[in-house]
């Protein structure tokens, strides 16, 4: 088989098991399903799904996917660090209504009546930045070795979605934080902005292939072969 | 001197009430017909564990616990609060049979919470108000049974 072809298949793959994690607690938000039973039913099932592509990929001789997709694992959780150092002064500051990562924990064992405790809080912060790994697949598959630039972008997608999504109408402030004040949308930004420039600059400096989904799809059609592999 | 003595007794009298009244709100802090707040003399994680007992000791169980407490530290707010709700799968089985709407009234909930004086406080309202809108004599029977039950319990925290 068409090495390019392997690649967009794997590439692909990756991307839907990458997605699952971030969507799981928008799903569990706008009140679909318990967090508890999706994490059992697709979290677990997606991780083992990337592990086994990382694998595949390093068998089957298409190594600079799996690599894009560590690359990606170690920048979006390295980049959660600094989203999660700009939000916690936010929260502070009285710019977030709550806790998230204590939330999701509470949400992940099915313990909001009990309130969080150092289990449900090590499951919420694993699962926060198992969060931003995620992302980090994505913007690693679809940026290849990006710009800077395009990791900021990526951020301030990942901020706008965010405000956007139920989460934020669950937790009471409404669309962009309408109903809490404005701190929450620049509390917000901010961390997604220091999210984007971390894993922009890590992509940027760890993906030795530039080559991103998209350009390989094209380079498929248009029978290009030049695909600016700079490993090989 | 007959119409000094009878006037003389009345005083007693009322004094005896007024100061009777005193020594029943020092356990019963704000009881009205629907709420009855109760001060315990212990801290507020010891009298949650004696309120699970006293639950035990007296025939009813605690079915579920929320911890306000806790969940409202995912905020930022420090506060200890914590509701029980206590039943009884027997009383809630005659409940349920009188009418399945009884469901709104129990388990019943207790609720500790430590005030803005530091002092630990449980409350609830009262069973039989919260039954009495089913209109059933047998379930405000049980509603009574239940404030009887409540009042013994958690006068035991006053102790």
């Amino acid at each position: 088989m068409n090495n390019k072809i392997i690649r967009i298949v794997l590439s692909l793959i990756a991307l839907i098991a990458a997605g699952i994690a971030p969507n799981l607690f928008v799903v569990a938000q706008a009140g679909y399903a318990k967090l508890s039973d999706l994490t059992v039913a697709f979290l677990f099932p997606s991780i083992i799904l990337l592990a086994l592509i990382i694998a595949v990929g390093f068998l089957v001789g298409e190594k600079d996917t799996s690599k894009q997709i560590i690359t990606g694992i170690f920048g979006g959780a390295i980049a959660t660090i600094g989203l999660e150092i700009v939000r916690e002064i936010g929260f502070h500051m009285g710019g977030m209504p709550g806790d998230l990562p204590k939330l999701m924990g509470v949400l992940l064992l099915d313990r909001f009546a009990l309130g969080p405790d150092t289990w449900s809080n090590i499951a919420g912060w694993s699962y926060h930045f198992w969060n931003g790994a995620s992302f980090g697949i994505i913007y690693s598959l679809l940026a290849g070795k990006g710009k800077i630039l395009y990791g900021l972008v990526f951020g301030m997608l990942m901020a706008l979605g965010f405000m956007m999504s139920p989460v934020v109408v669950a937790l009471g402030v409404g669309k962009f934080g309408v109903d809490f004040g404005i701190g929450f949308a620049i509390t917000v930004m901010l961390a997604h902005f220091a999210f984007g420039l971390i894993l922009g600059l890590y992509v940027y400096r760890k993906n030795k292939s530039c080559s991103d989904i998209i350009s390989t799809i094209k380079n498929l059609i248009q029978k290009n072969d030049n695909n600016c592999d700079i490993s090989k | 001197m007959k119409k000094f003595n009878l006037a003389f007794a009345a005083i007693g009298i009322i004094a005896f009430v007024f100061v009777g009244s005193f020594t029943n709100t020092s356990k019963l802090m704000a009881q009205d017909r629907e709420v009855v707040t109760v001060q315990s003399k212990k801290s507020f994680d010891e009298t949650v564990d004696q309120l699970h007992q006293l639950v035990a000791k007296n025939g009813m169980m605690v079915l579920a616990e929320v911890n306000h407490g806790k969940i409202l530290s995912m905020t930022g707010l420090d506060v200890k609060g914590i509701a029980l709700f206590v039943g009884n799968p027997q009383i809630g089985k005659e409940l349920f049979t009188a009418n399945r709407g009884t469901g709104l009234a129990v388990p019943i909930r207790l609720n500790i919470y430590e005030g803005s004086d530091g002092k630990t406080y449980v409350n609830y309202v009262k069973p039989s108000t919260q039954l009495a809108s089913f209109s059933n004599e047998m379930i405000n029977k049980i509603g009574e049974k239940l404030d009887q039950k409540l009042a013994m319990l958690t006068g035991m925290l006053s102790k």
